[in-house]
């Protein structure tokens, strides 16, 4: 392999890997149109090349988070249920709908989150003390005191992390995009929690359609290894970076990251980008 | 802050893709498909082994609602994986 090429998809892993560890997204919306733009692989081959850097970012910067006891385990097997069954859902009846229009949803839905998420000046911690229960969790605030916080509106979750579900299903983006605000805007879990336990959630959620790849044949091997290579060690540096972060910064940054995405998925869309 | 849930997850998730990319980096090397091939299979593998891990912690701990909610999330990527290959 070209030296060039080699160490173009080490960049776009580690990359995509460290934008993954900071703000818990799988990092597809990066990955797609650079495997398609610059390295000229087939819609199929960027996608499964994608889907195995994200669960490689994943599975990095899951293994330090959940050690450290910043991702919750229990709340993201709770809410990757319905994702999972939206995402099923939105499997069997992608054929019937407009993806265009979907993804124009998306982009204002993305927007509209990041707008709120920028002005927001709450990181989600709660001051008063909550009660038992088994959604309440402890937590590590950014002065290193454990803490605890209750998830709200669990039933509401349900829902909207179905949708979530479907609308990743169907257009192939956006799955921690909108699972970090809705755990941290709609459920009061702090955005620490929450992007860590979305970093989490994206690996199981592409694990299903990465193994599907990977068995039919479409991987290119070379291509999917550097990038995995790449997202691993830049999903841990991503996470040091995280650290470093109080929790109303990140929020801030994560705010900022969704307009970007928003506007990159946009010129994607109208062709600017093709 | 961690329990053993947490840690063994951890443990299992860590072991999985540091295993997978040092024999991705292997199969790189020596330019051995199979290799690349088990390399890529072992990093995919990796969250669902976590996922498998702390449904066994949560029956050990007999966190019995929880490990109800791991097994349901197990059994849903089975079928959906089962779903996707035939």
């Amino acid at each position: 392999m070209d030296p060039i090429i080699l160490l173009g998809l080490i960049a776009v892993g580690i990359g995509a890997g460290i934008l993954g560890g900071i703000f818990g997204v799988g990092g597809g919306v990066i990955f797609v149109p650079i495997l398609l733009l610059v390295f000229h692989l087939s819609p199929a081959e960027a996608a499964a090349t994608s889907l195995i850097g994200i669960i490689s970012g994943s599975a990095g910067a899951s293994s330090v988070q959940i050690r450290s006891g910043r991702s919750n385990i229990r709340l993201g097997l709770f809410l990757e249920i319905s994702t999972a069954i939206g995402a099923i859902i939105g499997a069997a009846i992608a054929v019937y709908l407009d993806d265009h229009v979907l993804i124009l949803i998306f982009v204002v839905v993305i927007a509209a989150m990041g707008i709120k998420m920028l002005l927001d000046r709450k990181a989600g911690d709660r001051s008063s003390e909550p009660e038992d229960g088994r959604f309440t969790f402890p937590y590590e605030d950014d002065s290193g005191e454990t803490r605890r916080f209750k998830v709200e509106h669990v039933k509401g979750s349900v829902p909207l992390c179905l949708g979530a579900g479907m609308v990743s299903s169907i257009t192939g983006i956006g799955g921690g995009a909108i699972k970090v605000p809705i755990m941290n805007m709609y459920m009061g879990v702090p955005i620490k929690v929450a992007t860590a336990t979305s970093s989490y959630m994206i690996g199981i959620t592409a694990f299903t359609g990465a193994i599907a790849y990977l068995v039919s044949g479409i991987v290119v091997f070379e291509y999917a290894a550097w990038i995995a290579i790449g997202a691993f060690f830049g999903s841990i540096l991503g996470v040091a970076i995280s650290r470093r972060l109080d929790g109303r910064r990140l929020k801030r940054y994560f705010g900022i990251f969704m307009l970007t995405m928003a506007v990159l998925i946009l010129l994607q869309e109208v062709g600017v980008l093709d | 802050m961690t329990d053993a849930l947490n840690t063994w997850t951890a443990r299992a998730i860590r072991t999985m893709i540091v295993v997978g990319i040092a024999v991705l980096v292997a199969g790189l090397l020596l330019d051995h498909e199979v290799m690349m091939w088990v390399g890529l299979g072992t990093v995919i593998a990796s969250p669902f082994a976590g996922l498998l891990v702390s449904l066994a912690m949560l029956i050990r701990e007999r966190d019995l609602w929880w490990a109800a909610v791991a097994g349901a999330l197990v059994a849903l990527l089975v079928g959906r994986l089962l779903l996707t290959l035939v």
